[in-house]
């Protein structure tokens, strides 16, 4: 984790958009990368496709060390990582996205829950097999 | 099993989202999905209904690995097949629209260099519709942005 502050500290007052391709590690890690950029206001997390859903075991002492505003968009493509939605409600103290991008999403009822009172804007596809009925 | 993309419970909801090519792709289970969406938003707010068009359903192929970026035409079969695409769409939007009023918006998504020529195609699409009168059951005026 001090290898993430001393690669991307830098970036913290000025980063506000952040999007991460296969993100690998546990949804604290995560988090707590989300966490080092107070002024973040979009988040993108992709995954090339569906699977199970597989926490990598995580250090419970790890906090995010800021609440980033992120007001802006969340785009989440073949998503399955309701932990890291849940963890990121708990420690930031809710979602307040205007804008959602979501496909192959396992958690929209949650996110479209967290965000009902803010979301603005929201994009989803009749191709989704999985926003009607997630299994 | 439930219902995911059920929107009662939002308060700010301005605009409804969809890719040309996601709607072309779901066939037949396109209007059944974003009627049932759309059946879950309050009807006491105005609503636009984006549809994006990307680089292809705009009669282009683009080649963004090469350098400097490659764009031509689609084919001839091609573009039969986007006039389908664009038909079989216009079903999908009068059938939302019977769930639900809103604002159509077609929106370009494509590369600055082929910008004008989207919208012309796009222009040239509602126009030809417009005069069909497939679009006289609209309260406003479609957009194209």
């Amino acid at each position: 984790m001090q290898n993430l502050q001393r690669c991307f500290g830098h970036f913290a007052p000025t980063l506000q958009f952040l999007a991460l391709s296969e993100p690998k590690g546990s949804c604290r890690e995560i988090l707590y990368l989300v966490g080092l950029f107070p002024n973040l206001q979009d988040l993108k997390l992709c995954y090339p496709r569906p699977r199970e859903e597989q926490e990598a075991t995580f250090n419970a002492a790890l906090v995010p060390l800021s609440i980033p505003p992120l007001r802006g968009r969340l785009t989440l493509t073949c998503f399955t990582r309701r932990k890291l939605v849940e963890d990121m409600i708990t420690f930031f103290g809710g979602l307040r996205f205007r804008c959602m991008d979501l496909f192959r999403v396992n958690c929209v009822r949650l996110l479209l829950d967290a965000c009902a009172k803010t979301l603005e804007r929201l994009r989803l596809y009749p191709a989704d097999l999985y926003g009607e009925y997630f299994i | 099993m439930r219902w995911h993309f059920n929107l009662s419970q939002n308060k700010s909801l301005q605009t409804l989202e969809t890719t040309a090519q996601s709607i072309a792709a779901a066939g037949e289970a396109a209007p059944g999905f974003l009627k049932a969406v759309l059946s879950t938003i309050p009807s006491n707010r105005p609503l636009d209904v984006v549809i994006t068009y990307q680089n292809f359903d705009v009669d282009h192929h683009v080649l963004t690995w090469t350098k400097p970026v490659r764009v031509y035409d689609t084919s001839k079969e091609e573009r039969a097949k986007n006039v389908q695409h664009h038909q079989e769409r216009f079903k999908v939007f009068n059938e939302m629209y019977g769930v639900r009023e809103f604002r159509l918006v077609f929106c370009a998504d494509v590369l600055d260099c082929i910008a004008k020529c989207a919208m012309r195609v796009l222009g040239g699409i509602v126009e030809a519709e417009r005069k069909k009168g497939g679009l006289d059951y609209l309260a406003c005026e479609p957009l194209i942005i």
